[in-house]
């Protein structure tokens, strides 16, 4: 699977060209049809005279990111974040500035500078800034301009067992899986869309299920894992290494029952290790597909991301496996009309 | 008769987003008065009456059929079962009430982590106690606040899923009250509670001439409550203004004049800050020409919302007058 050029790339919300580009690019052998969409969403379609039910699988192509709104006489950027990071993490930490993407660092008042009420909150978003070694306003709009985009500069790395570390796994892992899955023979029309604006409110997958109008949709998504210090058992959502997960509700939808026992009872049959999600808060495309035109039977499959949202974000091997092979069991199931509808 | 009907529905559980025993409910008691019904994917219930001879039109008559529930994320200290909470209930207002699971029967009580302040309580810290370790349900599954609906005086009727419940018998009512001149389209209406989800979809899926919502409204008539036009038993509100959209004067003259010509006493329900399915219908497709009426309720996010009897009928009575005009969707 392509996971580290996915997770490298450069994608904010609502500038998802580069990742866009590198996923036309490993699509194109295996498509019949490729189209971007007004939004900028990738549409890839396969087998579109296939019969069966049409297919719509999704991933999101955008990740956390930041713009720049103002640049300092003495040469330091103002920044906001695009989507939700908690400004609390972000401190010292390193990014890819703009299209020449120069590095900058995340600065804020020294600790011995600080007044001792200052210390005791965490750092807002209006006492940081981004350092990229400019010393002047000039020098600094040499490299990057206002409405410029940054992201987290974490490589992709594995360690431990069978672990993965990236800035992005949110949600390239579920493009890198459906890179994957164009490339085998699936006797379905199939649609593989890779949305934009996720992050920022499931902007780019309602026109893409408009579009396309599947009879079914699966996203493949990346969720909050949060199996370690600190969590009551109920609040951990998810464990790492015990499998892909399925949603029971988030803050946007309310599953189909009888689609996720399919999906269940698939993983089963398989000997696949799955997961109920143990968390209402968050969301993903499904909140907007299933809710677009007269209603779309639709579903998640997702892979559980340690530290989501945060410039290094960790995942299991065996998780971001074990969604590939649940994808492709369910889809081999649903070539042979094992969910009706 | 129509007391009875609620009965019926209220003895149902309707967890938003499992609404499928009140979806049975309504097509047992509708039966042959409905021409055609189907479901989609979000678990809205179609219900189609056709009319005597050609249509005049086709309205869409819609009413919320689901109540705020908990369901079931974490199985792994029991008999203690974690939850969300899905609806307009905060999480605090379920401490110490009495639930039955929509699937199972089982009954448990909601219990809270005893170091937390009222203030600080979210779903996290609630749980079900299931008392008994038999009859575990599965994540995923729903439950929902047992409390009867009690009568007071025969005229005012009080319980947690009246909400939706009356506005259903209202629904079941006109539909069995037979054909009009009108192709009436009844949407029972999934995961209102979750912000007109429900309605979004069937929005799209009925291309209907007029949009009409049958909710209910706070009643602002208690002491210190915020300015607002609805009395219980001051009749149905028809709706001018809510938080999601603002009805066309033509609508509400319609209804208005209906009720005028009729001699039902009625209000207006002008409240910037509640939402209601009507927001979306009118909002579907190219546009749908939408308003609704509104039965008065006190304390609808509280354990016992209540209602006046008198306000229920009179609301029914409206639909009808208005169903039974054979022409009015021609001066539209
Ligand atoms: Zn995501």
């Amino acid at each position: 699977m392509l996971l580290k050029e996915l997770t490298e790339a450069f994608g904010p919300s609502g500038f998802e060209g580069e990742v866009r580009d590198l996923i036309r690019r490993e699509a194109t052998p295996f498509a019949e049809r490729i189209t971007t969409d007004t939004l900028g969403s990738l549409i890839v379609e396969k087998n579109l005279q296939q019969n069966g039910p049409k297919v719509l699988l999704a991933a999101h192509m955008d990740e956390v990111s930041f713009m720049i709104v103002g640049i300092e006489e003495n040469g330091l950027l103002r920044f906001r974040p695009i989507g939700g990071v908690d400004p609390r993490i972000l401190v010292s930490k390193v990014l890819l500035v703009g299209s020449k993407r120069i590095s900058g660092v995340i600065g804020a008042k020294a600790i011995h500078l600080q007044k001792p009420e200052e210390r005791k909150k965490p750092l807002g978003l209006s006492q940081l800034f981004i350092d990229i070694g400019a010393s002047t306003k000039a020098e600094a709009e040499s490299h990057v301009a206002i409405g410029d985009t940054a992201v987290f500069a974490t490589r992709y790395e594995e360690y431990g067992d069978r672990r993965a570390k990236a800035k992005s796994f949110d949600d390239r892992v579920g493009c890198a899986i459906l890179l994957e899955a164009l490339k085998e023979d699936i006797k379905l029309p199939l649609v593989a869309a890779f949305t934009v604006q996720e992050e920022i409110g499931l902007r780019g997958a309602g026109p893409v299920a408009f579009r396309t109008k599947p009879d079914f949709a699966i996203v493949l998504e990346g969720t909050v894992c949060f199996d370690v210090v600190d969590a009551p058992a109920h609040g951990e959502s998810t464990i790492l290494g015990a499998g892909p997960a399925l949603t029971l509700v988030d803050s946007r939808t309310v599953a189909h029952r009888p689609f996720r026992a399919y999906v269940k009872q698939v993983a089963e049959e398989n000997g696949i290790p799955v997961q109920m999600r143990r968390v209402k808060g968050g969301s993903n495309d499904n909140g907007i597909i299933h809710l677009t035109e007269g209603g779309i039977v639709a579903t998640s499959i997702s892979v559980p991301v340690r530290y989501i949202h945060a410039p290094v974000q960790s995942v299991h091997l065996d998780d971001v496996q074990n969604a590939y092979r649940l994808l492709i069991s369910v889809l081999r199931g649903l070539e042979k009309g094992g969910f009706p509808g | 008769m129509m007391k009875e009907l609620l009965q019926k529905l209220y003895d149902v559980s309707g967890p938003t987003g499992g609404e499928d025993a009140m979806r049975k409910r309504l097509t047992d008691h509708l039966g042959p008065s409905v021409d055609e019904w189907s479901v989609d994917s979000l678990g809205n219930l179609y219900a189609v009456v056709r009319p005597k001879e050609t249509s005049h039109g086709v309205i869409l008559l819609t009413a919320p059929m689901d109540e705020p529930a908990l369901v079931v994320i974490d199985d792994r200290e029991r008999p203690y079962l974690r939850v969300e909470t899905l609806g307009r209930l905060a999480a605090s207002a379920w401490i110490g009430r009495t639930v039955q699971c929509s699937r199972t029967g089982a009954r448990g009580i909601i219990g809270v982590e005893s170091e937390i302040k009222s203030s600080d309580v979210t779903a996290h810290h609630l749980f079900i106690d299931l008392i008994t370790d038999r009859d575990q349900p599965e994540l995923g599954y729903f439950f929902t606040a047992v409390t009867p609906l009690t009568w007071h005086d025969e005229r005012y009727v009080s319980g947690p899923a009246l909400t939706s419940r009356v506005p259903c018998a209202i629904l079941c009512d006109i539909l069995l009250q037979g054909a009009t001149s009108y192709t009436i389209v009844g949407v029972f209406a999934a995961q209102s509670e979750l912000g007109a989800r429900g309605a979004r979809v069937a929005g799209h899926s009925v291309k209907a001439d007029l949009a009409l919502t049958i909710q209910t409204t706070e009643a602002l008539d208690t002491p210190k409550a915020e300015r607002g036009t609805v009395k219980l038993g001051g009749g149905p509100a028809i709706k001018e203004a809510d938080r999601d959209m603002v009805v066309a004067p033509r609508v509400r003259a319609a209804l208005t004049h209906t009720a005028k010509a009729a001699s039902i006493a009625f209000q207006l329900e002008i409240n910037l800050t509640s939402r209601s399915d009507a927001g979306v219908l009118f909002l579907s497709r190219d546009g749908m020409p939408a308003g609704g009426v509104s039965v008065p309720v006190r304390y609808p996010n509280a354990q016992s919302p209540l209602m006046d009897w008198n306000d229920v009928i009179a609301t029914r009575d409206l639909f009808l007058s208005l169903l039974h005009q054979p022409e009015f969707l021609q001066n539209f």
